[in-house]
């Protein structure tokens, strides 16, 4: 009798071993080799005053289910899948199915963008340029993530030339369909922010450049002359939105 | 003696399986929310009201899916016609911007939000929006809006929020100047006409980039800068300048789109209260 109820103790034991095992952890050890911006973020968000701390739990693997860090971004088990995921995401292939992951979870603040794209391999460059050329025009936040992440890595012409080449693209004429502009006229406010969105992997491709522009010219900034060059092709934009922020860069940066 | 240690045993076994199972359960929404969500009273305004020229009002609210739980207990109850993918899409955005937390927070950011930071946004929502329809996009192209007239705790989202790709910055933009039009101050932040000519900084026509139709003489602005367009401008820019657990690309795009939101405060005094808070 003592011998069965020991059996089921040792079983329910292992039960609770496996849940907890299983379950989204607590904070990170002091081993866990995290990169210092995951660290960051690994500060959970502070209690909602309002909400009872078990709901509040028990919201969090809704993120989670999603592939996106939910209400508790800074979860263990999350960082961990995307330790794990940026360091397996070594080759070019690799880093474009890490990239497809992210652009499929619509999450923009997923911290890999900041960690695992940094020093792509010219191989890996000429995959991300692929996919840019594959996605529709309508992707308008993917296409600019694309551009955005490439802006990180600019060395060579070649990569400079594809920046180019984007910021002078012809503009999206509406987010439904790139090829036509609405017809129907919407409510004054509604077209707020759209301006952005339409021209998003210009503005990506600008927005790089001014970075670089700030570091000041000079032979301390190899590359300004090159982002100079970027925002003299995006002011010939046919897009009023991204040929007005050229000029108020170079209007800033540029030497007199 | 054994018979008690056996019970003991069991019974620690049994807590311990308790224990394990109890932590497995699917979370559900909040009892308010249950209770709302069956008996459509959360909708017995907009009922009563009527559509003017809104969509027709769903008779039942249906229940938020088991997979797309919102943070905390700022779930809406949403129409049964909201499909499952936008309501998702919703929760993953307010899930998003719920972790946000900040290093600091502007005097504006403060009297409008309070600390910057995810309790601070999910409040300010969970506060305002009670109710999500769906708003039919072929009537008039609309990604999302609040129609007070109806009933203000309730936001209407057309597919178009998820159906268009913009940056989650861009969403969440669009959510939070529409529930400000849920309060009842200043008509709920009532839009004023820009001015006729409406220019830009270089001088050039302000035009609707959908249709190219002039924005001057239209109602697309603000002359408050507490209003839609000045809090979540100030929303934004507090994100791009303090949050710190923000990748790069969010705090960019939080710039952007703040930056750009700026040419519809129209008042000088507004403009220089929100440039004297978040631009200098
Ligand atoms: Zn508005």
């Amino acid at each position: 009798m003592i011998k069965a109820a020991l059996l089921i103790l040792v079983l329910a034991a292992a039960g609770l071993f496996f849940w907890r095992a299983n379950r989204p952890g607590p904070e990170n050890g002091p081993s866990d080799p995290l990169p210092p911006i995951a660290a960051r973020r690994s500060n959970a968000p502070a209690a909602l005053p309002w909400v009872d701390p078990s709901k509040q739990q028990a919201s969090a693997p809704a993120g989670k289910a999603a592939g996106q860090p939910g209400p508790d971004a800074g979860n263990s088990a999350a960082r961990q899948a995307a330790l794990s995921t940026v360091r397996a995401a070594d080759t070019p292939a690799q880093k474009l199915a890490l990239l497809d992951e992210i652009l499929l979870s619509r999450n923009d603040n997923d911290p890999r963008l900041d960690t695992a794209f940094n020093d792509l391999s010219p191989q890996t460059k000429r995959l991300f340029r692929a996919k840019f050329r594959q996605l529709p025009d309508e992707k308008r936040n993917e296409l600019g993530t694309v551009v955005y992440l490439l802006g990180r890595n600019l060395k060579t012409e070649e990569d400079w030339a594809f920046m180019r080449e984007v910021a002078a693209a012809p503009p999206c004429l509406s987010l439904q369909d790139c090829s036509m502009q609405a017809k129907t006229e919407p409510d004054a406010h509604v077209s707020a922010g759209v301006e952005i969105t339409l021209s998003y992997p210009a503005v990506m491709a600008l927005k790089r450049a001014e970075r670089i522009l700030q570091a000041g010219p000079g032979s301390g900034n190899p590359d300004a002359a090159q982002a100079l060059q970027l925002i003299a092709a995006a002011k010939n934009s046919p897009s009023k939105t991204v040929a007005d922020l050229a000029a108020n860069i170079e209007r800033r940066y540029s030497r007199p | 003696m054994k018979g008690k240690v056996v019970t003991g045993l069991i019974a620690l076994a049994l807590a311990a399986l308790f224990t394990a199972v109890a932590h497995k359960r699917p979370y559900a929404p909040p009892a308010d929310l249950r209770d709302a969500m069956s008996d459509g009273s959360a909708l017995a305004d907009l009922r009563s009201a009527g559509p003017v020229s809104a969509p027709a009002p769903v008779p039942a609210a249906a229940p938020v899916p088991v997979d797309n739980q919102f943070p905390g207990a700022v779930a809406p109850a949403f129409d049964k016609d909201v499909p499952a993918d936008l309501q998702r899409q919703l929760g993953l955005d307010l899930a998003f911007v719920g972790t946000l937390s900040g290093k600091n927070t502007s005097p504006l950011h403060n009297q409008i939000f309070g600390q910057m930071g995810g309790p601070s946004y999910l409040r300010f929502f969970s506060d305002r929006i009670k109710m999500v329809g769906l708003y039919d996009w072929d009537k008039k192209p609309v990604v999302a809006c609040v129609i007070p007239a109806i009933s203000p705790a309730k936001m209407w989202l057309s597919g178009s929020y998820i159906k268009t790709s913009q940056p989650q910055i861009a969403r969440i933009m669009i959510v939070f100047h529409e529930s400000r039009h849920s309060d009842p101050e200043n008509e709920n932040w009532r839009h004023v006409n820009c001015p006729d000519p409406f220019r830009d900084a270089n001088g050039k026509d302000m035009l609707s980039i959908l249709t190219g139709v002039p924005l001057a003489g239209k109602p697309g602005c603000d002359a408050s800068p507490l209003g839609s367009y000045g809090s979540s401008l100030i929303m934004l820019k507090n994100i791009q300048r303090y949050c710190t657990n923000c990748t790069e690309k969010v705090r960019m795009d939080a710039g952007l789109y703040a930056d750009d939101q700026l040419a519809r405060i129209t008042d000088s005094n507004a403009r220089n209260a929100i440039r004297n808070d978040v631009y200098k």
